[in-house]
Formats: structure tokens, C-alpha cells, sequence
């Protein structure tokens, strides 16, 4: 565990320096694996003036407070928290739209955690893209780190950079675990993206998951509904993260060997309006 | 546009060989970064400075040579005094 960090819950920060690659997604799925598992799950949405991961969840208009409103001291954490409709164990503290990432500091965000994690197994930190405030405020409370990229040079080279800050933070190589997002195992076959064997040379750390493109996830993020409760075949590779995380060990290759079930029984399945 | 059948009979990039391409690119750009380094902070106090600057810039490229584990040569450490101030400029070649 890194030092002056907060015992207790796992606190770990998704996060990836370039935007768009997919870390509120993955957050909101990793977050319902483990609380599907039986896990207390708190998510924070660090993005402050910008704010997705309660539409992800599909819980935007359960909404009281925020954490702007923990942050002035209007109510303590826990009853800014907002309970997942389905899934009970698993909460999340909204960020605010109205606000900015300078009316939280990383003391904040310490003193939030620090009030959560005795009441949570796992709390997982939503980062804002990029490297500066919002950032430090999101990696300041955590133990560990999730960094997201998708196989491709900006982001990979984006990664690289923010687990050189982490480092510079404290977190140690076995703090920082890399998820590998929107791969495409043709493409990785025709040469035309890096493998995870490539990415995992060029960061040196352990890759903790790896999700294929899909198009469901799209679709998943538009209902408000995270894909692993939606039962797809991707669902498996964010509960194989998840128990990666639990401690279990469970080989890589399994995840990227999943694809969209295109057979002849799906085909049929499709073509009278079932899931495939 | 009148030469596409060209294509057909051009030889193909084999897999490795491609993916090989971007794995250096890749290379490139993160060696290219500048690495971010962890602070330090010192405290020199005024009079040991202006008795002997020279020493001062002899620790410097001593704590630099263990800390990157560098040559002598490749550290240049100047010294700037200005105003009430004096900046300590330290420019270590990694290469």
C-alpha cells in the first residue's frame, strides 16, 4: 500500500490522460461486477463540470447532492450518495455540472474517502482525462491505480506519461494495473494494432483486463444500463477484471478470446428480436 | 486511379512486420517525452554559498551522477545571480 494513503476500503483511481478511451464506462462496469459479487461499491465522479458517471448508471435523476455540496460541508458523504436501482451494494457520489475542478482539492477528496472506506469494500475514483487538477484530486485518496488506453499511439504514449506522475505520487509498479480498452483482435491479426503483449512491454505493468470493441457497450451506455448487467458476451471480461481485482487469478488470454457469438443458433435468435 | 489492379500484385506487409512499425513509432514518442521527475528541494544558506559557489555546483553534479546514474560530463550546472536571488540552473544529458 502507498503511503499516506487511506487503509480500509481498496480506494483505486481509474484514470488514462487522454479522454475519450473509456474510463467512465469501464469504472461503472467494474464498480456493478463487484457489487454483483456481493462487494460494498462506492464510485466517485471526480470529473467535476462535467459529470457522466450517474447517466452511465443510469441514476442522473436520483440526484440530491454532490459533491461540491459535501466538499462546502452541507452534508456529510454519506448521504450525498446515490443507490443503484438494481444493484443495492453499490453507490455512487455525484460530481456537480455547475461547478469546477478547483473548488476540490486533493485534502478533499482525502478527508471524503477516508469518511467513505469505512463503510465500503471498494471504492473506485473516476478521473477526468488530462494531468492537472482534477487529476491530482482523483489519485490523491487512492492505494492503486487502474490506468485505461485503448491499442493506439496517443493514448499509449498518454498512459505512459500519467503512470510516470503516479510514480512521482508514490504508487509503486505493483499499484498501477493497465486495462486494455476497444482492442480488435483482427486488426491485431493483420498487424494493423499493437497486442497486448506489445502494450505491455511498453508500459511494464501487469495488464489486469482486456475489452473487445462492441458496439453494446454504445448501446448499453444510451440505456443507462451497464453492460454487465445487460448479459452480453463482454460482461465477462469486466467480471474477469473485477476478480482479478478480488485477488483471483484468471489468464488474460481468456478475455481476448471473446467475441460476439455470430453462429448459426444467434442468427436465428436475432432475426426474432433475442439477444445473441 | 488507372493502375488499381496494381494493387493486387503488390506484395503484402506481413503482420509482424507492420505491427513491428508502430511498436517503434510508439518507442519514439515515449522516449522522446520528457520524463517527470520527483522534486527536490535544498536549502543552501546564503553565506555558505557566496563563500564558496564552486563547491556548491561540485555537490550538485555529485548528487546528480548517483541520482541518474549519469557521467560527470553530461551534467552542466550554471549559476545565475540575480537580484536578491540566485538560480540554480542544472541540465543533465540523459542520452
Amino acid at each position: 500500500m502507498r503511503k499516506g494513503c487511506i487503509p480500509m476500503a481498496k480506494v483505486f483511481v481509474v484514470t488514462s490522460g487522454k479522454g475519450g478511451v473509456g474510463k467512465t464506462t469501464i469504472t461503472a462496469n467494474v464498480g456493478c461486477a463487484l457489487a454483483k459479487m456481493g462487494e460494498r461499491v462506492c464510485l466517485i465522479d471526480a470529473d467535476i463540470g462535467l459529470k457522466n458517471l450517474d447517466v452511465v448508471l443510469g441514476v442522473e435523476n436520483r440526484i440530491v447532492y454532490t459533491i461540491i455540496d459535501v466538499v462546502n460541508g452541507n452534508v456529510p458523504p454519506k448521504e450525498a450518495l446515490v443507490r443503484h436501482k438494481i444493484l443495492k451494494n453499490l453507490f455512487l457520489l455525484p460530481a456537480s455540472q455547475i461547478a469546477t475542478k478547483e473548488m476540490v482539492s486533493p485534502e478533499d477528496m482525502k478527508e471524503i474517502v477516508k469518511e467513505l472506506s469505512k463503510d465500503f469494500d471498494y471504492i473506485l475514483i473516476d478521473s477526468p482525462a488530462g494531468i492537472e487538477r482534477g487529476f491530482r484530486n482523483a489519485a490523491s485518496p487512492a492505494e492503486a491505480a487502474l490506468i485505461v488506453t485503448t491499442p493506439e499511439i496517443p493514448a499509449i504514449s498518454d498512459a505512459d506519461r500519467v503512470i510516470g506522475l503516479l510514480e512521482n505520487f508514490g504508487y509503486s509498479d505493483e499499484d498501477i494495473k493497465v486495462i486494455i480498452n476497444r482492442i480488435k483482435p483482427k486488426m491485431v491479426k493483420r498487424g494493423d494494432m499493437l497486442s497486448k503483449e506489445d502494450i505491455e512491454s511498453i508500459l511494464a505493468l501487469e495488464i489486469i483486463g482486456a475489452i473487445p470493441d462492441s458496439e453494446e457497450v454504445i448501446a448499453a451506455a444510451n440505456k443507462g444500463v451497464p453492460i454487465v448487467l445487460d448479459g452480453t458476451y463482454i460482461t465477462k471480461n469486466y467480471e474477469n477484471i473485477a476478480r482479478r481485482i478480488r485477488g483471483e487469478e484468471i489468464p488474460l488470454e481468456v478475455d481476448l478470446k471473446s467475441t460476439p457469438n455470430k453462429g448459426f443458433l444467434s442468427f436465428f435468435k436475432n432475426l426474432f428480436g433475442r439477444k445473441g | 486511379m488507372k493502375f488499381w489492379f496494381l494493387k493486387f500484385l503488390k506484395k503484402k506487409e506481413p503482420p509482424e512486420e507492420k505491427r513491428n512499425e508502430i511498436r517503434k513509432r510508439l518507442q519514439t514518442v515515449v522516449e522522446s517525452r520528457r520524463k517527470e521527475m520527483e522534486e527536490y528541494q535544498f536549502a543552501i544558506p546564503v553565506e555558505k554559498f557566496n563563500k564558496d559557489p564552486d563547491e556548491i555546483r561540485k555537490n550538485i553534479i555529485r548528487w546528480a551522477v548517483e541520482t541518474f546514474n549519469v557521467d560527470k560530463r553530461k551534467i552542466k550546472v550554471e549559476l545565475q545571480k540575480k537580484e536578491n536571488q540566485v538560480i540554480i540552473i542544472t541540465n543533465v544529458s540523459l542520452r
